[in-house]
């Protein structure tokens, strides 16, 4: 026993050594996850920065003053339709984004916004009067204006939520100025003043629902890329080299060596594990605004943040031996990572996957489903919501994937087949 | 051990060593079943294989030997002198230092000799050694086999060089196909004619 842990530490202490001296190991497994989301974060902001400059610089919003083929049968209301055209024309003039430019009919509204030279064309037809009967846009008459904007187009489709809003405020304050003109007062219109009001904090319980998503998706992501590329040199890579060979034909027992290099892939999945939300932090202090918003509080309580610690390691321990197994089970380094990509699908998928599930109607089965399983218990630890039974069966799944993943390393590692070079 | 590509020389290495069981059969290295008591025939045995010596690249060459020991048992003091012993005897002092990953051929090839014989094993197993060597790496491999021999080593080499394997073996065991088919020894002379024992060897089996 205690010959099998010197050799343990030794084999640990070298791969160790080895890996990191290795600049595309290191690179990979923690210069790529520290500065992914930074970058990401600092390519967004830039972009938001720059779509909001052009919103402030202005919307070049075309509007088409008389549209031949809707006035075709609108004789009868002409003189009250171009009034409210002019209205219309006017409302968006005096808006201090807005550039305003006739057009003089649809087809030239839709070639204009084709080309780019309006964000949006505003299609204006007949409002009804005072006097007649139903809201406006609810006849039969269908719709009486028309935001027309480019779909395929980000800055036209903010563009369309802005005038959208300005067509509302509009459409509402021709319907107050009517109903003032009746004497109606406008709170007969609003009979029913809602007030929606959550149990937590706005910006806390904000920053806990996002942290719920979030923590089950970057643990699982990370915990798989963190001991990939050590997972590949440690198992497949010594096979290439040829240097397990001479490893197995030591007198250190299979069962030390599968150890150190165990222990050896594991630490390098948590620093990679460390680096990938190192990187989110930096990402969240660089551009909060990205995040959704500037004003969320992530707070966690500490036996919260020791159980989420306790779990990462054990997520890093999981994906490290099964990667490892994978990778004595691969001939080469490349055919390692072919047999990764399958696994890195399944951690996404498990990550993403808890999105929308609600733990309180989750049925118990869920936490048999491996990697499900394990970000169920991140997203159940971050909402304060974590039951005593799915952390045991969770825990004892934990445990049953790493021993099993380690036979089978170790099993393949005892192989004969273990000396076929790649 | 002489004999053409396939006629299973690794192979016996490979399970002298060790790291293969035969199909039938018992292997019996020093006194130990291979088989059954593998951790101490291993420990006895110092096994260099043919091909990709199998060194780790980012590690020194002093750091590789001296891992090698350490995983084979040996005492801190008697791995450090073992090592540095060995890095004497190759004449390695003066790359012993560097990585390997920037070392030549015969460099590689003295390491990996180095390592092979840093726990002191009473039995060395030499696949084909000098094969892909310069003229003076080899020389100096073959010097070293031969202090080796002169020290009382047993030593079972593999080789397609005959004249090396004249200059070097006190038996010369044929094999063709999988089977040992002649076991050659020097003539009173103390010389071999193994072209004209090989040739009739394995034109006798077909």
């Amino acid at each position: 026993m205690r010959r099998t842990l010197q050799i343990t530490r030794m084999v640990f202490r070298k791969e160790l050594t080895e890996l990191l001296r290795d600049a595309r190991t290191v690179l990979i497994s923690l210069g790529v996850p520290l500065v992914l989301f930074p970058v990401l974060v600092l390519v967004l902001s830039v972009n938001i920065t720059r779509a909001e400059a052009a919103f402030e610089s202005g919307i070049e919003l075309g509007v088409v003053t008389r549209d031949t083929a809707d006035d075709a049968g609108a004789d009868d209301a002409a003189d009250d339709t171009a009034q409210d055209r002019l209205n219309l024309h006017t409302y968006f003039s005096q808006q201090e984004l807005l550039s305003v430019r006739s057009l003089p009919d649809r087809a030239t509204g839709v070639e204009t916004l084709k080309a780019g030279d309006v964000a949006a064309v505003v299609i204006s037809g007949q409002l009804p009067g005072a006097g007649d009967a139903g809201a406006a846009g609810a006849g039969d008459a269908g719709p009486n204006v028309t935001l027309l904007y480019d779909n395929t187009n980000i800055f036209s489709q903010a563009a369309a939520e802005y005038i959208g809003v300005l067509l509302h405020a509009y459409s509402d304050s021709v319907l107050a100025a009517r109903m003032a003109e009746l004497g109606v007062p406008s709170e007969s219109f609003t009979p029913l003043e809602v007030e929606l009001l959550g149990l937590h904090d706005p910006s806390r319980s904000a920053g806990t629902l996002a942290l719920s998503f979030l923590i089950p998706v970057l643990m699982l992501v990370s915990a798989a890329l963190g001991p990939l590329a050590s997972a590949a040199d440690l198992g497949a890579g010594e096979k290439e080299r040829g240097t397990l060979e001479p490893l197995l034909g030591t007198g250190a027992g299979r069962t030390a060596l599968l150890l150190g290099k165990f222990g050896a892939c594991s630490v390098m999945g948590l620093l990679g594990m460390l680096a990938f939300f190192a990187g989110a932090g930096l990402a969240y202090l660089i551009g909060p605004g990205v995040f959704g918003s500037d004003e969320l509080q992530f707070g966690l309580s500490a036996g919260a943040a020791a159980l989420l610690i306790g779990l990462a390691v054990a997520t890093v321990l999981v994906l490290s031996s099964l990667e490892l197994a994978l990778s004595f089970l691969a001939r080469s380094a490349k055919a390692a990572q072919t047999y990764f990509i399958p696994v890195l699908i399944l951690s996404s998928a498990a990550g993403y996957g808890t999105y929308m599930m609600n733990l309180e109607v989750l049925p118990l089965w869920y936490y048999h489903v491996p990697l499900f399983n394990i970000a169920l218990v991140f997203k159940a630890v971050v909402l304060g919501r974590l039951g005593l039974v799915p952390m045991l069966i969770t825990t004892l799944w934990i445990a049953v994937y790493i021993t099993g993943a380690l036979a089978a390393a170790g099993s393949l590692l005892g192989n004969e087949s273990a000396l076929r070079r790649g | 051990m002489l004999g053409e590509n396939g006629a299973g020389k690794t192979t016996t290495l490979r399970m002298i060593a060790g790291l293969i069981r035969p199909s039938i059969g018992q292997v019996f290295v020093n006194g130990y079943d291979a088989q059954l008591e593998p951790a101490r025939t291993r420990r006895s045995v110092g096994a260099l294989f043919g091909g990709a010596v199998g060194l780790y690249d980012r590690l020194s060459g002093r750091e590789n030997i001296r891992y090698f020991a350490d995983l084979n048992g040996l005492s801190a003091s008697d791995a450090g002198r073992s090592t540095e012993d060995l890095i004497e005897l190759l004449a390695m002092q003066s790359f012993a230092e560097r990585r390997v990953a920037e070392y030549s051929s015969g460099m590689k090839q003295r390491t990996a000799l180095a390592r092979a014989l840093v726990h002191r094993p009473e039995i060395l197993l030499l696949d084909e050694p000098t094969t892909g060597l310069d003229i003076s790496s080899a020389m100096i491999v073959q010097r070293f086999v031969h202090q080796q021999k002169s020290e009382g080593k047993l030593i079972l080499l593999s080789s397609h060089n005959m004249e090396e394997l004249e200059t070097l073996c006190d038996r010369v065991l044929i094999l063709h196909s999988g089977r040992l088919c002649h076991v050659a020894r020097r003539d009173a002379a103390g010389a071999y004619d193994l072209r004209g024992l090989y040739t009739q060897t394995v034109e006798g089996v077909q």
